[in-house]
């Protein structure tokens, strides 16, 4: 098992919803070992939808309870193209492999709160993996010390504040040590400080960045480089300085 | 102590007095029963101190039971032997409230932790062990939730509660229980589902 | 209801245990062979939302309130096996950290509201949900399942408290039936309600079995529902209490308690006893109309055009 930050690369990658709506319309593009790249775009741009993809999530494979559809078979194969991490492309008998490589922060940390403590949810990763439980209880001192949360491990994650349970999240995903770290909005409900704070931490980090935010001023600081999602197509992408001054790009694109 | 030492010290310690002899058949309450019910009592105290708890919390924990034990412990000391009546009444209350206390402080110095670590100790198939830990974890997020859409409910019906009264408006009371219930089901589900796909992210499925 | 510590004899308490965890464990191997996965942290959500219902109180009078049990419910969402899980963890959480139910009684509550509620319940809701096909049988029959496995849970109860030797089974017996009749229906309502606004908005949730047809599953039903009848009934027949009571002797029981029934005497038998009899069977009746036009009542309106209605 490989360490240290993964290559990304994306090409044509499309996806339709089981309703049939597009959701992912042959979006290409490559993401060096160490990059940090900004995923720009409306709401519905299908921004959460592409990270999931990276983080191999979807296509899903399981009918889980919630869906509207009970009819739908268990398998989806409404993907097209490939994601390819490390060059080794995602299919189903790569996936989980590869998927150990990854980290995914999702936009609530509600919906990623899984253990009775900080600790044992920052665990649940390591454990996952079947590490021995001194690396574990290492990983997890390592990703609390990563995020500023170290010796909360005893707490309870309802006692922590909500820039705390961000982080929590944070530290969940990095005590994986993954190569290619997703985030979906870190900055969403964060004040100044916390913004300033989170930009910091995660620019000390050595794996692949892609970060999918409306705070322009944050990804303008992190990522050199961005895409720009709309309606499911990749319509820009270049250096994020560049992008972000083009009132007139941002306009049509629903980014001001 | 691990936990599945405390664990079953406690839980055998609370067995031993709930079984205890009451005299509910006319006999007297033999001398052990009220060693055992001591004995409980003080374990349960202990268990609280230890745990960082006080004895006022001990005392609402358990007292809150009260009305209910003299419930079922009142008819039958009534229905015992003439003469043992009052030693069989307060024997079953004090049966009743030691071994609570003995399980109560038990379950106060391990935590939710601790009880699973205690129960996974005690054998207990993984499945529910598992199924334990997620209503722990989703236990007050879905307390909170719960209350919100309560106050909600009460601010928008104004005197008359969350809902009416059954008797009163049944209909209208009925469906607006329906409602609440439905919607809280529904958030449940979805929020059960995010939190199950982000254990598939991190690793759910590599064992 | 949830029986404390202290109240149960210790052969009692033992052999409900047993009866609790061969129920679980049963519940485990069935649902591992279902063809569909629930992940754990589904029906731990839904353990806590059924712990979070039964926190709510439902005013039924200015001073009285009355709240949902739910083991009904968990199954018609979930199925009857994965129902049982459900209701196991709630109730130990209930146990553990609220000192709702004793821990020694665990089985038998486990039995009274979870095996009844879950299994009992679904049994008796599945074959209603034959007799009353489409989205009204699914709403309907857990209606009457949750009103029949509340009272079988509440005859469980006497009997496990009688056989403890606290009270005699022919005062106990008759006392907790009236009583749970009322209870028995709001159970029946609130279950009821939930579904039907459920059905109404997402019918998919409600749990369809996967196997078609079965025999056993009507045998089933029928069977709770024999039992549920029999509870009503048995004061009214004098051959029962001496096969009773000879078997609680044989198997020590009652060895140091009071008799189980009072020896058939019928001319020495108080005047309340006998009317309790006829009290308890009259109230059983009643109820069961009572749910059988509840659950009419309540999937009136299901079946027609469905409604969008906005669930925020």
């Amino acid at each position: 098992m490989s360490t240290g930050p993964a290559a990304l690369s994306v090409h044509e990658l499309a996806y339709h919803y089981p309703d049939g709506q597009a959701a992912l319309r042959s979006v290409t593009f490559v993401a060096a070992a160490g990059e940090r790249l900004a995923l720009l775009g409306p709401n519905g741009a299908g921004k959460s939808t592409l990270l999931l993809h990276l983080a191999g999530l979807l296509p899903e494979r399981q009918r889980y309870l919630h869906r509207h559809d009970p009819d739908a078979p268990a398998h989806r194969h409404d993907a097209q193209g490939t994601v390819a991490i490390d060059g080794v492309a995602l299919d189903p008998g790569s996936i989980r492999s590869l998927r150990a490589r990854v980290g995914i922060v999702f936009e609530d940390p509600e919906d990623q709160i899984v253990g009775l403590t900080v600790g044992e949810d920052v665990a649940y990763g390591p454990r996952a993996r079947r590490w021995p439980e001194p690396e574990v209880a290492a990983a997890v001192r390592e990703g609390l010390a990563a995020v500023g949360l170290a010796g909360f491990e005893e707490r309870f994650p309802h006692h922590l504040s909500r820039g705390e349970r961000r982080r929590l999240c944070l530290a969940g995903a990095l005590a994986c040590r993954p190569g290619l770290l997703l985030l979906d909005e870190p900055t969403s409900g964060l004040d100044p400080r916390g913004r300033r704070e989170l930009g910091e931490l995660l620019g000390r980090l050595a794996a692949t960045l892609v970060v999918a935010s409306h705070d322009l001023a944050f990804v303008a600081e992190l990522c050199p480089r961005a895409l720009v999602l709309d309606r499911g197509e990749l319509v820009a992408s270049g250096a994020t300085a560049g992008l972000v001054a083009d009132r007139e790009l941002l306009l049509r694109h629903g980014l001001a | 102590m691990r936990p599945g030492a405390v664990l079953a010290v406690g839980l055998g310690l609370t067995a031993l007095a709930a079984t205890a002899p009451a005299g509910l058949g006319g006999e007297p309450v033999p001398g052990w029963s009220w060693l055992a019910w001591l004995l409980a009592l003080a374990a349960g105290v202990h268990g609280f101190r230890s745990g960082g708890g006080t004895l006022a919390q001990v005392a609402r924990r358990v007292a809150w039971l009260l009305p209910f034990v003299l419930m079922l412990a009142l008819p039958a000391a009534l229905l015992a032997a003439a003469g043992h009546r009052a030693s069989a009444a307060v024997a079953l209350v004090t049966r009743s409230l030691a071994a609570t206390t003995s399980a109560a402080g038990t379950a106060f110095r391990l935590g939710p932790l601790g009880l699973l670590r205690g129960v996974r100790a005690f054998g207990v198939p993984e499945r529910l062990a598992l199924v334990l830990e997620a209503a722990l974890v989703g236990l007050r997020s879905m307390l909170e939730r719960a209350r919100a859409m309560l106050r909600a409910r009460s601010a928008r019906r104004g005197k008359d509660g969350a809902w009416g009264l059954l008797l009163r408006e049944p209909g209208a009371t009925l469906r607006g229980f329906g409602r609440f219930g439905a919607a809280l089901l529904l958030r449940t589900l979805e929020r059960a589902e995010a939190q199950e796909r982000a254990r598939v992210a991190r690793g759910a499925d590599l064992a | 209801m949830h029986i404390p510590d202290g109240f149960l004899s210790g052969t009692i308490a033992a052999t409900t245990w047993a009866g609790g965890a061969a129920s679980l464990a049963w519940s485990l191997r069935a649902e591992r062979s279902l063809p569909d996965r629930t992940p754990a942290g589904t029906l731990g959500a839904l353990a806590a939302f059924t712990f979070a219902a039964q926190l709510v109180n439902m005013p039924i009078l200015p001073g009285t309130s009355g709240h949902l049990v739910g083991g009904m419910l968990a199954a018609a969402i979930v199925g009857p096996s994965r129902g049982l899980l459900v209701m196991a963890v709630v109730l130990a959480v209930q146990a553990l950290l609220f000192q709702d139910g004793g821990v020694t009684a665990y089985g038998a509550n486990l039995l009274s509201m979870g095996a009844f509620g879950a299994l009992g319940g679904y049994a008796v809701a599945a074959l209603v949900a034959r007799l009353w096909p489409g989205i009204r049988g699914l709403v309907a029959g857990p209606v009457i399942g949750a009103f029949v496995a509340t009272l079988a849970g509440a005859a469980f109860v006497a009997l496990v408290l009688a056989a403890s030797g606290l009270y005699p089974i022919a005062v106990v017996l008759p006392l907790m039936l009236s009583l749970h009749v009322p209870i028995a229906l709001i159970e029946a309502g609130l279950t009821g309600a939930i579904l039907a606004t459920l059905a109404r908005w997402r019918p998919d949730l409600l749990h369809r079995r996967e196997r078609a047809g079965g025999r056993g599953s009507a045998a089933w039903g029928l069977f709770v529902l024999a039992l549920a009848v029999a509870a009503f009934a048995a004061p009214f027949a004098s051959s029962l209490p001496d096969g009773l009571e000879t078997a609680a002797r044989r198997l020590g029981f009652a060895a140091a308690a009071r008799p189980l029934w009072p020896a058939p005497a019928p001319d020495y038998e108080p005047r309340w006893l006998a009317a309790s009899r006829v009290g308890t069977a009259l109230a059983g009746l009643v109820g069961t109309l009572a749910a059988a036009a509840l659950a009419w009542a309540l999937t009136r309106r299901l079946g027609r055009a469905r409604a969008v209605e906005p669930h925020r």
